[in-house]
């Protein structure tokens, strides 16, 4: 159903600590400004009162990033609970995002990830996942969401 | 008619119309039948050669469209339509006169197939869809199938369609929807009589979490003594709301942590002791 009022592009930068930097593009490719984007973007988005606690930064050059908690990007791109009325284009690692964040939501769910010993062993503190699962489930998903095309 | 001007005026062109309405009410009730329309179509074929440069398209294809239509060959009246309004021209209530004698005689499943197709050919922003709209809602209050229907042309249609399909969807309950519609064209609460927003919150309450949530942020935002005030009000709807929802812990989790992120915001910090929100 075409009931889409505007087109929003969304890209995206995870930062060293797994926030998701998060800006966007209105149909003219301007920018769209920070407190406009999280608003709609996060506007189903309980976990950060609709986006109203989520922080902006002004990053130069007219540029406003969104940023969205680590512990928050799997849930919200896993779920994408969105505005029903705009269309969401999601360009680079956004793309990737709304691809892989249903798949490893379910590994967070099934506990499916151990520490990364490498990190661990550099001081830091880093997850692995398990790709053979994440691969299967990627073919599930996949078949579940083309029955028609099977 | 073939030569009649269309200036895009106001009415419709009157030799158009009664054209209409000889064959609606005239014709089609008493004499019509298979070979009287075949042959006002070859007639109409032949006067394109005859008339030339002189003709209007939108005349033409039209009268041709009218005839296809008491042959029951929907499809090919539907694609004249369409060519017809390829270009401006057409007067909406020509377009509703082919759905106004479904209406009477109650063939709602055709008036369905019909409201569809001219639907996205009704754009001018200046023509009032109140008919068009009851139109759907007969349809659909005796072929309920039909809804899904209804809101994809609806839809399909904005924003010139906006008006009919928010009164829709409140009279549908799709309160949801509803919501994510003024969500998505940036609608402000104060736009609102508080009247409006009293189904909405009756129904489902949850829905007008973001919209205050969201106006407040804009308000804090603003920073000014009034727009604090205005916040204000706001944070004091959501709290009813949450103790509503029966989700006091979680509206105390978000006043906790707005009233640490605004500490610095002195005004603002007096608005919400006034307003009885923090000690």
């Amino acid at each position: 159903m075409n009931m889409h009022l505007r087109t929003l592009t969304i890209r995206l930068a995870l930062s060293q600590y797994g926030d998701a930097l998060i800006f966007g593009m209105n149909e003219r490719e301007d920018l769209v400004p920070g407190l406009q984007l999280k608003q709609r973007l996060f506007a189903w988005h309980e976990a950060s009162f609709y986006g109203t606690e989520l922080t902006v930064q002004p990053a130069g050059e007219g540029v406003e990033l969104v940023i969205l908690p680590a512990e928050q990007v799997i849930p919200f791109f896993a779920e994408q609970k969105l505005l029903a009325h705009i269309e969401w284009s999601w360009e680079g690692d956004a793309a990737h995002l709304t691809e892989l964040a249903p798949l490893l939501a379910i590994c967070l769910e099934h506990k499916q990830y151990i520490p990364d010993i490498s990190a661990y062993r550099a001081g830091r503190l880093q997850w692995t996942w398990d790709e053979g699962l994440l691969r299967r489930w990627q073919w599930t998903v996949t078949l579940l969401r083309e029955p028609l095309r099977r | 008619m073939l030569t009649e001007s269309r200036d895009r005026s106001r009415d419709q062109p009157s030799f158009s119309l009664s054209y209409d309405l000889l064959w609606r009410n005239w014709i089609y009730p008493n004499t019509g039948g298979t070979k009287l329309y075949l042959n006002e179509i070859e007639q109409l074929q032949q006067a394109e050669g005859e008339l030339g440069a002189s003709l209007s398209q939108h005349a033409w294809l039209l009268a041709q469209s009218r005839m296809y239509y008491y042959l029951m060959d929907d499809q090919k009246a539907w694609d004249l339509l369409n060519k017809a309004a390829e270009r401006p021209g057409l007067h909406p209530d020509e377009l509703m006169s082919f759905t106004s004698p479904l209406l009477d005689a109650g063939d709602w499943s055709r008036l369905v197939d019909w409201l569809v197709q001219i639907g996205p050919l009704l754009s001018s922003r200046l023509y009032n869809l109140n008919s068009y709209s009851t139109s759907w809602e007969e349809a659909v209050r005796h072929l309920p199938e039909a809804e899904p229907q209804m809101w994809d042309t609806l839809a399909t249609m904005l924003p010139i369609s906006g008006e009919v399909y928010e009164e829709k969807l409140i009279t549908y309950e799709k309160w949801q929807t509803w919501m994510d519609y003024q969500l998505s064209i940036g609608k402000q609460p104060s736009e609102f009589r508080v009247k409006d927003l009293q189904p909405v919150e009756k129904n489902a309450p949850e829905v007008l979490l973001p919209f205050y949530h969201q106006a407040a942020e804009r308000f804090v935002l603003d920073k000014n003594r009034h727009s604090y005030k205005a916040a204000v009000k706001l944070l004091k709807r959501l709290s009813k709301l949450y103790k509503k929802l029966k989700q006091e812990e979680r509206w105390e989790e978000f006043l906790t942590a707005f009233a640490i992120r605004h500490s610095r915001l002195r005004a603002l910090q007096e608005e919400l002791r006034k307003g009885k929100l923090i000690p």
